[in-house]
């Protein structure tokens, strides 16, 4: 029937970047948002963001790591301007060449990269800052490049930050202010220009979660040449400023390659550990009802996330404080569970609670277990075709009289004492269902033994 | 617009950034409104579902991964809100039995010719505010959301052979409707 998908096809065709004319209301979304915010999610996001800031702390004291920093979150909040690296790169080939670089951020130095010296406390402010192992440089630093370096720019006043360069393979190191290098850059020739940049290459976070995209940048490489990024998982790109999404924990170096366009040249640069990815938690959720009535249940919610330190329920975006609800019958409720793990990595599962009652189950209100061969037995009709497990249960109050989860074994209003049900009595039925894509329904609702 | 920007505002969202939501709200707030309101032609409830919609998407920034489509991605939101919507409303249930208009319909034999031109969105539009709300909904799933019949039957609660078969009278139904305003204004 090709000329029927040919009709819908277009009827899709015309929908295709369909955008009526309309207005949005700004001023209510702020409204709500700030009603969300201002709610039981702004705790939650409050307390997700010092546990991870407790979490990643206690990280990078136990492992003893040579740089680590906060989530991409907790950057922004404090200001980072971008990553520091401290090193002189000045090519042996290119003597008047100078390369010169710092952050703008404190600097933090490692000396000769030992995890040992790894400054935390305090030091967790300046988590922009990561330590580059400088044997893994591929480039080094000239002692007459370092000499023009300290005769014509000032350096810094801290001397620690120049001794504890020194101490790797590099013969020396300085530092200078964020506005001397942009002097510096002028009078800086390509080679120098690009060498600074080679040394000035970035990551928008050193510490993320899998499944985070990282951008890499080459600061002041404003010239025309090729790049090459080697992302250290097999990921390549030749973008000056590409974006590359980690999806496994891991250490990853990173390789920047780039060529001038006049002397072609390549310089490479790579820097080990620059990124370090941490494991996703894996959320997974559960419900069961244990207690309803024809209008409402009670849900308890089961979180059965393997490795999460710590985590959030949310019903229609609402945070909960314990894992059991009360919810009307009918009524589809959104949940989400927010884990999140000792690294601070979040994970979201999603599922729908489904409640129904006897019109959606398709269930009868009343029906005579006589014998007469006339409304007999009791099942709702939406089981007749429906393709996964079920299970139905008949309620004397307290009491389970009957279970089944079998189309061919109805309630026939026998009871589990071996009695019969009353005329003229109203029993509770449960009914819960689970398709084969796993999404669970429940259904309740009453039933009345009718005499007729 | 490019890709960094929405990407940009993505991560400003997640941060919580007001500039930047308000940034994606204005961006897709039309492109979202058009989405819901093939659901109902009640530009009033529209308007709550998209609201809605846009909240859930900025609440659960977090739930977006990277790896689809982010516009995908809301799409995907708005759909289910507009579903929600639909079955919490109590004039829309669900249940799609009672739709006497289409009974009259369903029955005359599908026209096997082309449409024969193009229509316009109000007239789609139009056609599909004459299908029950359950009807309708498995319609603009199955056609336009590209919901397969086992999604449907699970988003809507119902069996794999019941969309099925509300599917193919709502087609049959909207291809009617269309054609027959087309030979009325033919007539005219």
């Amino acid at each position: 029937m090709s000329e029927n998908l040919n009709w819908l096809d277009q009827l899709k065709k015309t929908f295709n970047g369909f955008e009526p004319e309309v207005v949005g209301d700004w001023t209510r979304m702020e409204r709500e948002l700030d009603a969300a915010d201002a709610g039981t999610s702004n705790d939650m996001a409050r307390r997700m963001r010092n546990a991870q800031r407790i979490a990643a702390g206690a990280t990078a004291i136990a492992a003893g790591m040579a740089f680590w920093v906060m989530s991409p979150a907790l950057i922004e909040e404090e200001g980072a301007e971008g990553v520091g690296v401290a090193t002189v790169a000045a090519d042996h080939e290119t003597d008047d060449a100078v390369s010169e670089l710092n952050s703008s951020a404190p600097s933090l130095f490692s000396p000769s990269g030992g995890p040992g010296d790894m400054v935390t406390s305090e030091g967790a402010r300046t988590s922009n800052t990561f330590v580059v192992d400088l044997p893994s440089l591929t480039v080094k630093a000239s002692p007459v490049a370092v000499e023009t370096v300290a005769e014509d720019l000032p350096t810094s006043h801290d001397e620690a930050e120049t001794k504890t360069t020194a101490a790797a393979s590099a013969e020396h190191a300085g530092s200078m202010v964020h506005d001397e290098i942009e002097n510096a850059s002028r009078i800086l020739s390509p080679e120098a220009k690009l060498e600074a940049a080679l040394s000035a290459m970035t990551a928008s976070v050193q510490e993320a979660c899998a499944g985070t995209e990282v951008t890499f940048a080459l600061n002041g490489l404003d010239q025309e040449g090729s790049v090459l990024w080697n992302f250290g998982d097999g990921g390549f790109s030749q973008e000056m400023a590409p974006t590359h999404t980690y999806n496994d924990p891991g250490s990853y170096d990173i390789t920047v390659s780039v060529r001038a366009p006049g002397d072609g040249m390549i310089r490479t640069r790579t820097v080990e550990n620059m990124i370090v990815v941490r494991p996703k938690p894996e959320a997974e959720m559960n419900w069961e009802f244990f207690d309803a009535t024809s209008n409402e249940a009670r849900v308890h919610l089961i979180n059965e996330t393997e490795d999460a330190s710590s985590s959030t329920w949310l019903l229609e975006q609402e945070g909960l404080n314990e894992a059991e609800v009360v919810l009307d019958i009918p009524g589809a409720y959104h949940v989400n569970l927010v884990a999140s793990n000792k690294f601070g990595c979040q994970d979201i599962a999603v599922e729908d609670i489904h409640l129904g009652s006897r019109k959606e189950a398709i269930a009868p209100a009343l029906f005579s277990p006589d014998g007469d061969g006339r409304y007999d037995t009791f099942m709702p009709l939406m089981l007749m075709d429906f393709e996964g497990e079920w299970n139905l249960t008949i309620w004397d109050g307290d009491v389970q009289v009957y279970e089944t989860s079998k189309t061919r074994q109805p309630w026939r209003g026998d009871l589990a004492n071996g009695g019969a049900a009353e005329i003229g009595k109203q029993y509770t039925w449960k009914l819960v269902t689970q398709t084969p894509m796993g999404e669970k329904h429940l259904y309740v609702d009453q039933v009345l033994i009718d005499g007729e | 617009m490019s890709e960094n920007e929405v990407r940009r505002h993505i991560e400003g969202c997640k941060n919580g950034n007001r500039l930047s939501q308000q940034w994606i709200f204005d961006r897709y707030y039309r492109l979202m409104f058009g989405v819901c309101l093939r659901y109902t032609n009640d530009t009033d409830r529209v308007q709550d579902m998209v609201q809605e919609g846009f909240l859930k998407v900025f609440t659960n920034i977090e739930g977006y991964t990277s790896k689809g489509s982010f516009e995908g991605w809301m799409r995907r939101i708005m759909v289910n809100t507009a579903i929600d919507a639909i079955r919490k409303h109590k004039a829309d249930r669900m249940e799609a039995t009672e739709d006497a208009h289409l009974e009259v319909l369903v029955g005359v034999e599908e026209e096997e010719e082309e449409a024969g031109r193009d229509f316009t969105v109000q007239e789609i539009l139009d056609a599909m505010e004459q299908l029950s709300p359950a009807y309708r909904a498995v319609f603009n799933l199955y056609v336009f959301d590209n919901y397969s019949h086992q999604e449907i039957a699970e988003k809507l609660g119902i069996s794999v052979g019941a969309s099925k078969s509300n599917f193919a009278k709502a087609k049959r139904n909207v291809k009617r409707i269309l054609l027959g305003e087309h030979e009325l204004k033919v007539a005219k």
